[in-house]
Order: structure tokens, then sequence, then C-alpha cells
């Protein structure tokens, strides 16, 4: 995918007017300069996304991240409000009913 | 300008836990502060105050909707916690509070009936957190 990049964590403190990166372990993936995920700076950490994003697109950014840092342990979002609608709409094991026992 | 904290996340850089946060409340920095009044203090000036040496920070409280198969980190070690706040108007990335920090609370939900399952917890930093700028 075009225009995804790596980019070191905001968090910089001013050391004598030079600013000092504060995180060196967690930076940022970026989308034509717009944040979309946090990742580690070695193999085996995780992805997290600071929104719910389609499937497909997650997968991209892992793959993109997997290809540059090496191995993503998982992959972390904040659930789509589809997936929480859903869950609210399940039918409660109390709803159902058993026919065969009604007099 | 005038915003609300729609879209803010906390992010966990080495296990990961994320959820659907219901509520995220950073805690307040704190300074004391010392009495340096002394016997020539006048009544007009009253009582007189130095800052402190030191700032501290409160723990950041969250409250999120329970998902049984994301366990917070209550036992791990400190790691890299990042908590992004949603963008204003005109820039495209939010702004961010960081540091290490752990988790020192999880409380698991109330089970009630019609009631949303929801969970809090608390995470302290190691030392002060960073604040990054929106851009």
């Amino acid at each position: 995918m075009e225009g995804l990049s790596l980019a070191p964590h905001p968090a910089v403190r001013m050391v004598h007017g030079n600013p000092v990166p504060v995180i060196t372990d967690v930076q940022q993936v970026m989308l034509n300069g717009v944040r979309v995920a946090y990742c580690g700076c070695e193999p085996g950490r995780p992805v997290n996304f600071i929104r719910s994003f389609p499937q497909a697109f997650q997968d991209a950014i892992v793959k993109f991240v997997a290809e540059m840092v090496g191995e993503v342990s998982c992959a972390n979002a904040p659930p789509s409000q589809d997936a929480v609608r859903r869950a609210r709409a399940t039918p409660r094991r109390s709803d159902e009913r058993d026919d065969d026992n009604e007099d | 300008m005038a915003d609300t904290g729609n879209g803010a996340t906390l992010a966990c850089g080495t296990s990961g836990f994320t959820a659907a946060y219901n509520e995220i409340d950073p805690g307040a920095l704190k300074r004391g502060r010392l009495n340096a009044s002394h016997l020539n203090t006048t009544p007009a000036q009253g009582e007189q105050y130095i800052p402190a040496d030191l700032v501290d920070h409160d723990e950041v409280a969250i409250e999120w909707q329970y998902n049984p198969n994301q366990r917070p980190p209550i036992d791990m070690p400190p790691e890299t916690i990042t908590l992004t706040l949603p963008p204003p108007s005109g820039f495209s990335n939010g702004a961010t509070l960081s540091g290490q920090g752990f988790f020192t609370e999880f409380k698991p939900p109330k089970l009630k009936n019609n009631e949303i399952m929801v969970a809090t917890g608390k995470i302290s930093w190691t030392q002060r957190p960073t604040m990054a700028n929106a851009s």
C-alpha cells in the first residue's frame, strides 16, 4: 500500500533546546502523514490501531509492519460499531423457550 | 476551541491491551507547596508558599466494555502506554500523553440483567509522562 511509513513516537523532551525522544520502543505507523497505529521497534511486539479500520486495511498494515520491523505478536483495535451492535442484538439464552414443555 | 473526547484511545505497547473505552481519565498533575512564612511575614502578605520540587501525576482511570477474552496486563512489567487524544479541527494527528506505565488495578464487571458489563482499571506512570502536541 502506498503512502505507508514509520515515524518515531511523538513524545519528545526539550533538552538544551534540542528535542530528545522519550519513547524509543514504540513508533507510529503513518498513512500519508496521518497516524493510523502504533507498533514496536523490534520483532515480537503488537500493532495497536487507534480506531477501528476494515479488516483488509488492518491486514495490510500488519503486513507492512512485519516487513519493516519483524514478527507482529498481535494486532488490536477498538471494536467496530457494527460488532458492538451485533453483540447487543444477539438473543440471550433466557429468551429461548422450550415449547415442548409448555402445557 | 470546544471538542469532545470521542475518538480517544489508549494503547499498551508490549501487551497490546486495548478495549472499547467508555471513559479515560488521565488524572491530575499535582505539585505540592511549602509554607515559607516566617516571623517577619506581615499580615498583609498572609501565608507565603514556594513550589515543591517535584510534580506528581495521578493514576489514569479507565472504564471499558468488558470482553473476557481481553485481559488487562495487571501482572505485567511496565510498558510504553500512549493515550491519544482525538485530533482537533485542522489537525491530522491528535495530541498524545505517553510514558512507561503499569496497571495497578483491574476490577471485573458486575453481572446484572439488562446491564452492559463494564470493567474498570487504573494505570500508574513510572515517572511523569510526556505530552506531545497535535500535528
